[in-house]
């Protein structure tokens, strides 16, 4: 079947894919790695489609971008696309792939994820790409592309994951950020994208929207997969849980060819597997941040109520 | 464009004590005498010990002129990138 279409000839009820929602560095792409294993559904790396309407916008960097390069962000579509049309993702299917988008430059972005649901049906196709809600507006678009769409909102622990993003990007240079000012940064972003995605959950009834600590996945993959399972509406039994506990088995679990690096998070697609992760034992930042209190405050209210609570917390484990 | 801070809630947590002590003389009380506990007991969070509180009360003779931290260390257009803000 060919499925894909100009902006504006789509039906938006075609199909109800999952969408994973969370912030850089929150364990989503080792999660979503493993929920592709599942023989009932299947992971594409990160797409990044949302951020723009069409196509020829995906290509090219906003006046004043601040961030990843474009050619960076579609990393992952082209590995998709590759993947897709040819069956590998070598420097010569990767171009292809550049090819073939550049040629739809007037696609809709949600013209170009069904032509790839098209081509992984009947699995129900999960995607995870931290960009999608980090605006309102991505957010709202991909909900009008795809109003029947589920969504599994990933939190982290706001310590390791401002801890994973400092490591990360402090010396990437893509931002204006003093260095004494950059865990305020990663702070900032950790709370307002999950309020975002917050907010955004709290009008989606609960078979649409469900939330899960990614500690518990990665560290507990037998007590708390089978309930994702359960929620997605597939099988879970242990033999498919044991299935899900082999992310590297992915075809997108390594860094890609050198035209299309990533689509996920770099250190898991160096070393792809599953293994145990920290969960800081309590909520307060490090002394040594420089953070506005408030923000403290905020953070840690937001934190408690998205399931790290003030008691000691279940689970912990320390690397 | 005028420079405009990141935000960092405080503005809606200062409104929300203000807003208690303001209708609840008992809050306003606690917030003087234990300034940690009553936060604590509005927000339903742990306060980090490491964090001091000061509660102050202007008169009709005195008023208070709070510096927040200084954030111009992140710029406004990184602050947009990171939290879709602005």
């Amino acid at each position: 079947m060919t499925v894909g279409a100009p902006a504006g000839e789509r039906d938006p009820s075609w199909f109800s894919p999952v969408f994973v929602l969370a912030p850089a560095r929150s364990l989503s792409s080792v999660v979503t790695a493993m929920i592709g294993q599942h023989p009932q559904l299947y992971s594409f790396p990160e797409l990044s489609l949302f951020r723009a309407d069409v196509v020829e916008d995906l290509l090219i960097d906003p006046t004043g971008w601040l961030g990843s390069p474009s050619r960076n962000r579609v990393g992952g579509l082209l590995r998709a696309l590759a993947q897709e049309h040819e069956g590998t993702q070598d420097e010569a299917s990767i171009e292809r792939a550049l090819e073939w988008l550049t040629d739809r430059k007037d696609w809709s972005v949600a013209g170009v994820l069904d032509h790839l649901l098209a081509a992984v049906a009947p699995l129900t196709a999960v995607e995870k790409s931290p960009e999608s809600s980090s605006r309102d507006s991505f957010l709202a678009r991909m909900d009008a592309a795809y109003p029947r769409a589920r969504y599994v909102h990933l939190v982290r622990h706001p310590v390791a994951t401002v801890r994973s993003m400092h490591e990360s990007w402090a010396t990437r240079g893509w931002w204006r950020v003093e260095p004494s000012a950059f865990h305020q940064f990663c702070w900032s972003l950790w709370y307002f994208q999950h309020k975002r995605i917050t907010e955004f959950g709290k009008a989606l009834p609960p078979d649409r929207f469900v939330r899960f600590r990614g500690e518990d996945i990665v560290n507990s993959p037998d007590a708390t997969l089978p309930a994702l399972c359960r929620w997605l509406g597939v099988e879970a039994s242990d033999r498919v849980i044991d299935e899900m506990k082999s992310p590297e088995r992915s075809p997108y679990a390594a860094l890609g060819p050198a035209n299309a690096r990533g689509g996920g998070d770099l250190s898991f697609l160096h070393r792809p597997a599953l293994r145990s992760i920290e969960l800081p034992a309590r909520l307060s930042p490090p002394d040594e941040w420089m953070l506005d209190p408030w923000s403290v405050l905020m953070v840690l209210r937001l934190a408690t109520e998205l399931g790290y609570g003030a008691a000691p917390l279940d689970h912990v484990w320390t690397t | 464009m005028a420079y405009q801070p990141l935000p960092t809630g405080r503005a809606e947590i200062e409104r929300r004590l203000v807003e208690r002590a303001t209708r609840e003389p008992a809050f306003r009380q606690a917030l003087r005498e234990n300034p940690r506990a009553a936060l604590e007991d509005e927000l339903g969070i742990a306060v980090p010990s490491s964090l001091s509180i000061s509660v102050v009360e202007e008169t009709p003779h005195s008023l208070c002129i709070v510096l927040p931290v200084d954030l111009s260390g992140i710029a406004p257009g990184a602050a947009r990138a990171a939290t879709g803000w602005l």
